[in-house]
């Protein structure tokens, strides 16, 4: 098991520098430009929400990745100290978007936020959220093993 | 946010000079794009060919502009990267927007 912890201050300005750092990690592991592009993807959606609705746009907390790799899995830890995820939104990370809001019938009706949870719902293989001792973590789950077939080292 | 101009014929093709549209430009990307449209440029084409990645909070800038153009304008993306472009699919907003392979075929589009 490779792991790796990193850590930002709750600023949307710092979001990227920890997106892009992960997509490094990512290929460095071995996996394809494409699964390390949906890995950093999910990441900066799961630090945006943490910033915006657990610490409230508020910067001066933490908010903490740690990547975790073996063989065939990856995880990505994303974890905070702020207000737990309400759990109308924890439902649409494990269940999916409501079919309601994933058929844009028209445009004017249609939301402008909330769609990163449903990122998250779509490229990654499971999701856990675990909210306890004041502290919020989103454990993303992927697994890599097709990446390291292809990889001849 | 940075953007290079030119106008065809009666549109304005705006080529989004940023490699990212994530959440700390979302705004002000969303308030560029408006502010095409309030100064009378009602035929919108949004050049994504230098976009490498788009997040939630950028696209939700998109449909917040969209919405906020209504029918002073329009909008049409074109260029977009498979990466960008796949992100389109998975949230179905390649549904939303018109979505064009070149500024050209975009520009087209808007005479019909």
């Amino acid at each position: 098991m490779k792991q790796l912890d990193l850590a930002i201050e709750s600023d949307l300005a710092n979001v990227t520098l920890l997106a892009v750092a992960v997509n490094r990690v990512c290929l460095e592991l071995g996996l394809d430009p494409s699964q390390a592009g949906e890995i950093e993807l999910c990441t900066a959606e799961a630090v945006t929400n943490a910033i915006r609705h657990a610490y409230h746009g508020k910067p001066g907390h933490v908010v903490a990745v740690r990547l975790s790799a073996n063989r065939d899995n990856l995880l990505i830890e994303v974890s905070d100290s702020g207000s737990p995820m309400p759990l109308e939104h924890q439902q649409t990370l494990f269940n999916g978007p409501k079919a309601s809001d994933a058929e844009p019938a028209n445009p004017q009706a249609l939301p402008e936020g909330g769609r990163g949870l449903h990122i998250i719902y779509e490229l990654m293989d499971n999701v856990s959220y675990v909210s306890e001792e004041m502290r919020n973590r989103l454990i993303m789950g992927k697994s890599v093993a097709a990446a390291h077939i292809a990889d001849p080292s | 946010m940075r953007f290079e101009e030119r106008r065809i014929a009666d549109v304005l093709v705006a080529k989004v000079l940023e490699s990212r549209i994530s959440a700390d430009v979302a705004l002000p990307f969303k308030q560029a794009l408006i502010e095409y449209v309030n100064k009378g440029n009602r035929r919108l084409v949004l050049d994504l060919s230098e976009v490498t990645f788009i997040d939630s909070s950028g696209l939700g800038a998109l449909i917040g502009s969209l919405k906020a153009i209504g029918d002073d304008g329009e909008l049409a993306l074109c260029s977009a990267r498979e990466t960008v472009a796949s992100m389109f699919k998975l949230t179905r907003m390649n549904k939303v927007f018109r979505m064009f392979s070149n500024p050209d075929d975009a520009v087209a589009a808007f005479s019909h």
